[in-house]
């Protein structure tokens, strides 16, 4: 061996170390990020014995990061129901402050308790009437509430729907610039990077699962089977709903035009926000409106006033409360959408818009037919006994509410209440937990794929120390020749 | 076998278990506190409905413990005006046994009668809260008018033309010295008596509705609150006041003077009885009342443990897992400084 061999073999040390520090230095600058992944040097003997820096794999770990996929999705669907039933809890608050339906039921219960012993004093007679507007008023905000709730869910989708499509294009262009590199042999692995944290990315919206394929390719499908990419980005449409009522339905996500969320989808997907948004806005929202329009429909119902002639002609007709169908007293048992949003105190009632309080007493908001107290006896009190009755009496709801199908009006809304608080429970228990479930996937992904700066403090040494090894050999060399020239002079 | 941790996972481990502590501890201190759940609603789920449930029952339950007093200061009012009617009519009957045989204890009586009337009057005109509590349901109408009255009262009126009627003049007609007895508890047992018919009375001297007031005492039991100025007892005390009052006792002759006394004692012994009903009647109402409220007392109390049992936090337990908290955060942040500190760049 000649000492110019020599002399390449340490130079072609020096270079593979460069390499190795240029690749540390990458390293400790991505620490800090959650989806840099750990990249080493691969060197290779050459054929004249000296190194060369071949190419640079990064640690990955296709189980855990699936997993972490995964259990970011769930967080994210998670999340979004959480926090919607939390903007649903504002129709209840504290059982102490007495502000859901539930509690003002209650309080008219009680104020028409006062009234019927009573009877004579208008003050009370409109305090009873104060507490049945604050009621209706109630339940008009809980559905406004409620049906907020809905469109920011569906704005939400709307919104989500667009950065899916954008973070696919994305992915697309990843996909194909290590696609190109792998077929080239170029260092990839920064792409590789970004396309996990892309898909990472998607699958907070969307719950997704990657399929690896040769050369580099990826393509992925909806955790419900649906292709969301292969070779090129499937399109995701959704139509936003400009207004939400009771009873409206919204659009339902298509991706290639083939449903993925709603009750027409066959292959339909379980995790991610957009997941997470369409319970809201189609599950809970819907059920617990129509828990509200049906106590609205049973306070109607029971403040009905019937005809009190001697042979009763005229229909029924809404009494203190009136809604948007009124007078025809809606149907028993069967839920009609909207009441709750319509629900007011009737204006002949309100002394607010001119009405009589006492009409509580004596009804006849129709007409004198409808009158109950006859002679206007100011201590009349079976009117309002009998009221008082109704709403402490079995009646039937439907089904459709999700709640018994027959209870007491008051009843029925404190299940309304528990209904709600035990969601808003369970989902913040799924929170937690996939909450957790996240954080411990990352960071056994992190653990695995991701940047110790110890151990690259280590390396640089190692690589520190070969480089002044190769660094001296080269100055040993030098001698050598200078010791021979010496002697050849 | 190494195992690999990276830098990030050591400092993020720390800082989300730091970010978990303090949210818990934030709740924790807020508990201690307010010594309430933080969120009723999160904590309780579906026993919430529960807490609404019961706080529903103990609202209805206070509110009808308050109406009770209502009730019961009615029952009261009434209760004091009957026992006064009924001393009344007592010593009126006491003094119609004295004033038989003197002639001269015929204007005495009258003028007893005439006050009698009165007091009687007045007693059924009792008001409780703004209320007439002998009035029925018709709470706001005064039940009877004063009988001696300018224009003469509906009821005065009656008398007079019954009297007319009877024996052709007027009760101040001297010829009412003529009427003998028998034609005199004629007219005492047929027109006369017909005036304190029910119709006739409702008619001429009562406003008040024959329907009693009915309360809601507890949750099950709904009960009459009150007597009215048409029950029998008090037409028969009125006719016998009427009758002694009203007839011109001073001019009739020995006999019909005795003959109308008797007639009164006969109808105050009758009345006497039936007032004795009407208390005894408002006592038991009285009764299940005191009854009812020392029920929903015991419930509200009951009531009350159970919603604190639900909403409340053990005190002892809260402090606790605050100070547990406290040391926990401490021994995070002991902890993140000394892992912070270890680089292998402090020893290189």
């Amino acid at each position: 061996m000649s000492l110019n061999i020599a002399t390449g073999v340490a130079n072609s040390s020096l270079g593979a170390n460069s390499e190795q520090i240029a690749v540390l230095s990458r390293n400790i600058a991505r620490a800090g990020e959650a989806n840099a992944s750990r990249k080493t040097v691969n060197l290779i003997t050459t054929g004249d014995g000296g190194v060369r820096a071949a190419s640079i794999t990064r640690a990955s770990n296709q189980a855990l990061f699936v997993n972490s996929l995964t259990a970011r999705s769930a967080a994210a669907s998670h999340q979004a129901i959480t926090s919607s039933l939390n903007q649903l809890e504002r129709t209840i608050n504290d059982p102490e402050l007495d502000a859901s339906p539930a509690a003002l039921i209650e309080k008219l219960g009680s104020d028409l308790q006062q009234y019927a012993t009573t009877p004579g004093d208008i003050t009370v007679a409109k305090s009873t009437v104060l507490t049945a507007k604050k009621l209706a008023v109630s339940l008009n905000e809980a559905t406004s509430i409620t049906q907020a709730v809905r469109k920011d869910a569906d704005a939400g989708i709307a919104e989500a729907v667009t950065r899916v499509n954008e973070l696919l294009r994305q992915f697309g262009k990843a996909n194909e610039t290590i696609v190109k590199g792998v077929q080239s042999g170029a260092d990839v692995t920064d792409a590789l990077d970004e396309r996990d944290s892309l898909l990472a990315s998607v699958s907070e919206l969307i719950g997704v699962r990657p399929l690896n394929r040769a050369g580099g390719d990826m393509a992925l499908y909806t955790d419900g089977g649906v292709t969301l990419f292969e070779t090129t980005a499937r399109t995701v449409q959704f139509t936003a709903t400009s207004m939400f009522t009771a009873g409206i339905q919204g659009g339902s996500v298509t991706i290639d035009g083939v449903p993925v969320t709603g009750s027409s989808a066959a292959m339909p997907i379980s995790s991610g926000k957009i997941y997470g948004l369409t319970q809201v806005r189609d599950d809970y929202a819907v059920s617990y409106q129509r828990q509200l329009d049906e106590t609205a429909r049973a306070l109607v119902d029971i403040f009905r006033e019937t005809d009190q002639s001697a042979t009763p002609l005229l229909a029924d007709a809404t009494g203190l409360f009136t809604y948007s169908g009124a007078p025809a007293i809606p149907g028993t048992g069967t839920i009609v959408n909207g009441v709750a949003a319509s629900i007011a105190v009737n204006p002949a009632v309100d002394p607010d818009l001119g009405g009589s309080a006492k009409l509580l007493r004596d009804s006849g908001v129709n007409g004198a037919a409808y009158v109950y107290n006859a002679t206007s006896a100011s201590g009349f009190s079976d009117r309002l006994l009998t009221l008082s009755d109704a709403l402490g009496a079995n009646r039937p709801f439907d089904a459709v509410a999700g709640l018994e199908t027959s209870a007491n009006v008051r009843g029925f809304s404190a299940s309304s209440v528990a209904w709600l608080s035990e969601a808003r429970k369970t989902a913040s228990e799924d929170m937690d937990y996939s909450e957790t479930m996240m954080q411990r996937s990352g960071e056994a992904l992190s653990s695995a794929t991701g940047v110790n700066i110890d151990q690259e403090m280590t390396r640089m040494l190692e690589v520190e120390r070969s480089y002044a090894a190769s660094a001296k050999l080269i100055a040993a060399i030098d001698g050598m020749f200078e010791t021979l020239l010496a002697a050849a002079g | 076998m190494t195992y690999f941790v990276s830098t990030k996972t050591v400092s993020e481990a720390s800082r989300f278990s730091l970010m978990s502590l303090q949210t818990r501890l934030a709740d924790g201190q807020k508990e201690l506190t307010t010594g309430r759940l933080i969120d009723v609603g999160e904590s309780l789920g579906y026993e919430t409905g529960k807490t609404v449930s019961l706080r529903q029952e103990f609202e209805r339950l206070t509110q009808i413990t308050e109406t009770n007093v209502l009730v019961a200061t009615r029952l009261a009012a009434s209760q004091a005006a009957i026992k006064q009617m009924a001393g009344n009519a007592q010593s009126f009957l006491d003094s119609l046994t004295g004033a038989r045989e003197s002639a001269s204890a015929k204007a005495t009586v009258a003028a007893a009668a005439k006050a009698g009337l009165a007091a009687l009057t007045d007693m059924l005109n009792t008001t409780a809260g703004g209320e007439y509590v002998f009035a029925g349901i018709n709470t706001d109408m005064k039940p009877v008018a004063e009988y001696v009255a300018s224009p003469a009262s509906a009821a005065s009126t009656s008398v007079a033309a019954a009297f007319l009627a009877e024996f052709g003049f007027a009760q101040s007609d001297p010829a009412v010295s003529n009427i003998s007895s028998a034609d005199m508890e004629a007219f005492l047992g047929g027109g006369f008596d017909g005036l304190f018919g029910a119709a006739s009375w409702s008619a001429d001297w009562s406003s008040a509705s024959d329907s009693n007031i009915r309360s809601r005492i507890s949750t099950y039991e709904l009960i009459d609150t009150s007597a009215n100025a048409n029950e029998q007892a008090f037409r028969d005390l009125a006719q016998a006041y009427t009758m002694v009052a009203d007839l011109n006792v001073e001019t009739l002759n020995q006999n019909t003077y005795e003959a109308v006394l008797n007639a009164a004692s006969k109808i105050l012994g009758k009345a006497a009885q039936g007032i004795g009903d009407i208390q005894s009647r408002l006592g038991i109402a009285q009764q299940r009342v005191s009854n009812a409220d020392e029920r929903m007392a015991l419930q509200v109390n009951i009531l009350t443990e159970h919603i604190n049992g639900l909403e409340t936090v053990d005190p002892y337990e809260a402090s606790t897992k605050v100070s547990a908290l406290i040391t926990q955060i401490e021994t995070a942040y002991a902890l993140t400084a000394r892992v912070q500190r270890l680089s292998l760049l402090n020893y290189l």
